[in-house]
């Protein structure tokens, strides 16, 4: 065992710091973590719009619904300015923290990654004609093309930017305005490069670029991760992490958010599009992880702390428990996961490793065969277990029963090991 | 002196900041100690004496490192963390610095 550990813990742990420290993949985890304030209110606007809209349909208050529409008129207003426009907003600030990664001007950056973006969408739409945006290239299905445009033309521009390429001028010419003259060059550069990418695709192809990146790499990328294969390598590689005490969600974040962030920002777009929740396109999303597993952060520790304060008969592990509770409440594990510890604690790996995967095929199922709907409202990481699967899934009661049994399988099964524990003296681990 | 706690959101070393926070006061030592998520681990790295980090982020010391030689970064110690051993924490960290 201790061998595995060791084995795991020179091999393992430094391809987590590769993934956790590699500067491109860091950006694009910090886009998304940039675009936050973009995507909350973009999320707000949609559960505003289930509880004055959508429950009281179902309970049949139209009278109440019909007063509400000015509410849900504003509720409109911010979705276009939001999530409509992600892959807007998630380009410039790629670009802003690949830049400033490098010490190149970040501003400079995110503009430059939004203009080689724009360079290539359509310019002509079906039914307008000639000189319109399609607002359906800027949100969530535009996602993958913002991160390789993004990450692509912020290198072009930052790696002109550090060569230094200057035009040369004649002595007479002041040092500034030449100065100003170099700075010309690897924005346009950058920018034109996609210009070119953008005639070649409209031309030899037959599409735009966006367009194409959504059909031939988005669009089946995310519908294979969509199988439950995929969701439970992922799940378990996460609590693997974990183990060794680092913290899998992050390491594993640009995957995580790439893929299934990306899924339910397109179903929350799906949503106020006026899809009903039932034909929404993606069953599994980045909040379900969330709302049916994570419940007190990675390895449903909410679940562990309270098997802990019921059927511990250890000082220590008590003690922890006690401490742990009213942060596993708000879905923050480090306390019980360093304190315990669940670190590299053979006592607890087997849990560790299995009852997230379990909770998942359970919620899995249960969205696949229609009982529940998918996650596609971005809730807060931080709202409480149950309460989140309820708001996530649109004010589904039913969800939060499926988080709520999830809960309670996960207690019944931490408790078995909890009390394998009791029989162990602290000082024999 | 001002230290500055890093972890993946800052949420929960910023349970950390508080116990730390209580053991300067009670040792009368004069901290200004708050904790920030890696993304924005650069603008505070300049500003701080002394950088720790939570120990799931471990992997990212030695990115934090490069933002400045010059700072101590160090990572907090698993058993301290889980703990939430404030004067320790905080003994550690006046221990970097000097």
């Amino acid at each position: 065992m201790n061998g595995l550990v060791n084995w795991m813990e020179r091999n393992f742990v430094p391809i987590a710091a590769k993934i956790g420290s590699q500067r491109h993949l860091v950006a694009v985890r910090d886009a998304f973590i940039s675009i936050m304030p973009i995507t909350m209110a973009g999320a707000i606007a949609s559960l505003i719009n289930v509880f004055v809209r959508d429950l009281p349909n179902m309970w049949k208050m139209t009278d109440f619904v019909t007063a509400m529409a000015p509410v849900i008129g504003v509720n409109g207003n911010v979705w276009w300015g939001t999530t409509v426009i992600l892959a807007i907003a998630f380009v410039i600030a790629l670009g802003y923290n690949l830049s400033k990664s490098y010490d190149v001007n970040p501003l400079g950056g995110g503009l430059v990654a939004l203009s080689a973006f724009l360079v290539t969408t359509r310019q002509s739409q079906v039914d307008a004609g000639w000189g319109y945006f399609h607002w359906g290239e800027f949100g969530a299905s535009a996602l993958f093309s913002a991160l390789f445009i993004g990450l692509v033309a912020t290198m072009i521009y930052v790696f002109l930017m550090k060569k230094n390429i200057i035009i040369k001028m004649p002595d007479v010419v002041p040092p500034a305005v030449s100065k100003a003259f170099a700075a010309i060059i690897p924005g346009t550069i950058a920018i034109y490069i996609f210009g070119i990418v953008a005639y070649l695709f409209s031309t030899f192809v037959g599409m735009a670029f966006n367009d194409w990146v959504f059909k031939v790499i988005q669009g089946p990328f995310i519908n294979l991760v969509q199988g439950l294969p995929a969701v439970l390598i992922l799940t378990f590689v996460v609590q693997l992490f974990w183990f060794f005490g680092l913290h899998g969600t992050n390491v594993l974040a640009p995957v995580l958010d790439g893929a299934w962030l990306t899924a339910l920002l397109e179903n929350n777009t799906a949503y106020m599009a006026g899809t009903a929740v039932d034909k929404l396109p993606y069953l599994w999303t980045r909040g379900s992880f969330d709302a049916f597993a994570w419940m007190g952060g990675a390895g449903c520790t909410i679940a562990l702390v309270i098997a802990l304060l019921i059927f511990s008969k250890r000082e220590d592990e008590k003690a922890v428990a006690k401490v742990s509770a009213p942060m596993g409440i708000f879905n923050i594990n480090e306390p019980v996961a360093f304190g315990l510890p669940i670190v590299l604690n053979a006592v607890y790996l087997i849990p560790w490793l299995i009852i997230t995967p379990i909770l998942v095929t359970i919620a899995y199922l249960f969205t696949q065969f229609g009982i529940i709907p998918p996650v596609f409202i971005q809730v807060p990481w931080i709202v409480p277990p149950v309460f989140y699967a309820f708001l996530a899934t649109g004010g589904n009661i039913v969800a939060a029963g499926v988080a709520l049994l999830n809960l309670v399988i996960a207690i019944f099964l931490w408790s078995i090991f909890v009390k394998v524990a009791n029989t162990i003296k602290p000082s024999q681990e | 002196m001002k230290i500055c706690l890093i972890c993946c959101a800052g949420m929960s070393t910023s349970a950390i900041v508080k116990k730390m926070q209580d053991a300067a006061t009670e040792q009368n030592i004069d901290a200004e100690i708050w904790a920030v998520g890696e993304a924005q681990a650069k603008e505070n790295v300049a500003i701080a004496d002394v950088i720790l980090i939570g120990p799931q982020i471990r992997f990212a010391l030695s990115r934090i490192q490069a933002l400045d030689p010059n700072k101590p970064v160090a990572t907090i110690d698993m058993a301290s963390y889980g703990r939430m051993d404030g004067k320790k924490i905080l003994a550690d960290a006046i221990a970097l610095i000097k």
